[in-house]
């Protein structure tokens, strides 16, 4: 088993984990990650069961990877729950997060990706994450819930300081806590502004009428809304940024999308499968359970390695070839199932919309591999710069 | 609580107790039965929880709107009474209904 060393918290790993995930599947892939005092499962099989089996993978308490997640980071939030309470809170948010639902803010989407862009395109050089993709994310949740433009750089520093983490960090440190507190205490001020009025029919009016009419507990809501916050957030501006790099690194591929942009959506299933940008979602053990001759035992903490998942050889053929016309439909990228990313359809959406309109002005991008930086996190994946000239 | 029927493709059927308000979808991962996979958990984004609904059943139900019409193009098999069981909420009306699966989903 020495083969073996996967270490979710080790800023190294986060540059190329493929390798030591293919050693984990192929001789070790039910994993237990002592520093961190849990599991990690690493083959599409088994992923794909704990998301379906959700009475023995469950998500009560299952927040975080972290032991201490559930004190320090204490408000309820619905992805921490499990059928009926999830049930009932999902079911709120469902009919908007469709992608008809969403198709009336795509001309909104657009105009903000655009204007993102334009400003760059004469200068000839650009940074793709640092000066697009960390804000579209953020802009498109904070009209959703009604975050003013003021407050949006702050918001999404606090989202950042809750996922960041010094290199095998283990437990949460002060800069976590700090930013979870600091966005509780923003959205707490920006429930009691709103909580009396906002009633439409957008998320801030849903989370507002859940509250009034005790759908959800107050604390609920709080929670919901810094889900958001980093959720909705963190990860797509991530995916936009695995995106970009691995176009780069296969510019034929690249051309054909600015050839044929209808094929940008196709494009997106194959990032999503080959480089997404949630590694790994958590559960906990709700009833002992054996997998491949190891016993987890119920209250275990569980990482669903999905960017493991989705290279599994015994599921996809070639599964290192990055092939924009694969079209895979089964990839885990957003989980599976019942708890499945409520965003997702947002998430392709905006990605869409951005490489439709980025492919259109600078086609050719060239990146800068020595100014690429990475953000830090076991759960998220992905570049905070991702320096281009064209 | 109302008793939904869900009958696999090879006839095997499966009676669940539903909660009003739920959707079929809901019904049948939560009780996790085979036929249906409901991959996205209900946002119209992958059409993996295709059924049939009897003709006698359909007034009682809204129709498909746009998206789901949208969705069950991609489907296995489609019939003019298909339906995305995330998009079909169940009510009390629906106390007894019978829900035929078909053979693939995805």
């Amino acid at each position: 088993m020495s083969k073996v060393n996967l270490d979710p918290y080790d800023h190294q790993f986060h540059w190329d984990p493929y390798p030591h995930y293919k050693a984990a599947r192929d001789n070790d892939p039910v994993y237990f990650y002592e520093p961190g005092g849990f599991w990690l499962l690493t083959k599409w099989e088994d992923v794909n069961r704990a998301f379906r089996d959700f009475k023995t993978f469950i998500n009560t308490g299952a927040v975080a990877l972290e032991a201490d997640a559930n004190e320090k980071l204490p408000y309820p939030m619905f992805i921490g729950s499990d059928p009926p309470d999830h049930t009932r809170q999902r079911k709120l948010f469902a009919p908007m997060m469709t992608p008809q639902g969403l198709s009336k803010i795509e001309d909104w989407i657009r105009q903000k990706a655009i204007a993102l862009l334009e400003p760059h395109v004469a200068a000839g050089r650009m940074d793709l994450v640092a000066d697009m993709a960390c804000f579209l994310p953020m802009d498109v949740i904070s009209n959703m819930i009604s975050v003013p433009d003021a407050d949006q750089d702050k918001v999404r520093g606090w989202a950042d300081d809750l996922i960041a983490r010094d290199d095998k960090q283990v437990d949460l440190g002060e800069r976590n806590v700090s930013g979870y507190t600091n966005l509780a205490q923003y959205f707490e001020r920006h429930s009691a502004l709103h909580g009396e009025s906002a009633r439409g029919d957008d998320l801030l009016g849903i989370l507002m009428r859940a509250q009034a009419e005790g759908a959800m507990s107050h604390p609920e809501v709080i929670g919901a809304m810094i889900l958001l916050a980093v959720a909705g957030n963190e990860t797509t501006t991530k995916l936009i940024g695995n995106m970009a790099y691995r176009l780069w690194q296969h510019p034929e591929q690249r051309q054909v999308l600015v050839d044929n942009p209808s094929l940008i959506a196709t494009a997106i299933e194959e990032v999503l499968r080959f480089d997404g940008s949630s590694q790994i979602i958590v559960r906990r053990v709700g009833q002992d359970v054996e997998m491949r001759g190891k016993h987890l035992k119920k209250g275990d903490r569980v990482g669903l390695c999905i960017i493991s998942a989705n290279r599994d050889e015994e599921k996809y053929e070639n599964p290192n070839t990055f092939d924009i016309r694969r079209g895979s439909r089964d990839h885990m990228a957003f989980g599976f199932g019942i708890h499945s990313c409520l965003g997702a359809a947002l998430a392709r959406l905006e990605t869409r919309v951005v490489f439709e309109e980025l492919l259109k002005r600078i086609p050719n991008y060239e990146i800068d591999e020595s100014g690429l930086r990475r953000a830090h996190n076991p759960n998220v994946r992905g570049f905070t710069h991702v320096p281009v000239t064209f | 609580m109302v008793a939904i029927t869900f009958i696999e493709h090879d006839g095997t059927k499966h009676t669940v107790d539903a909660a009003v308000g739920t959707s079929l979808m809901e019904a049948a991962t939560t009780n996790m039965l085979p036929g249906i996979v409901g991959m996205c958990g209900g946002i119209c984004s992958c059409a993996t929880c295709h059924c049939y609904l009897p003709e006698s059943w359909q007034g009682k139900t809204q129709p498909a709107g746009p998206g789901e019409q949208s969705m069950l193009e991609a489907v296995y098999e489609p019939r003019a009474n298909s339906r995305l069981g995330c998009q079909v909420a169940i009510t009390e009306a629906m106390d007894g209904l019978e829900v035929l699966l078909p053979k693939e989903q995805v």
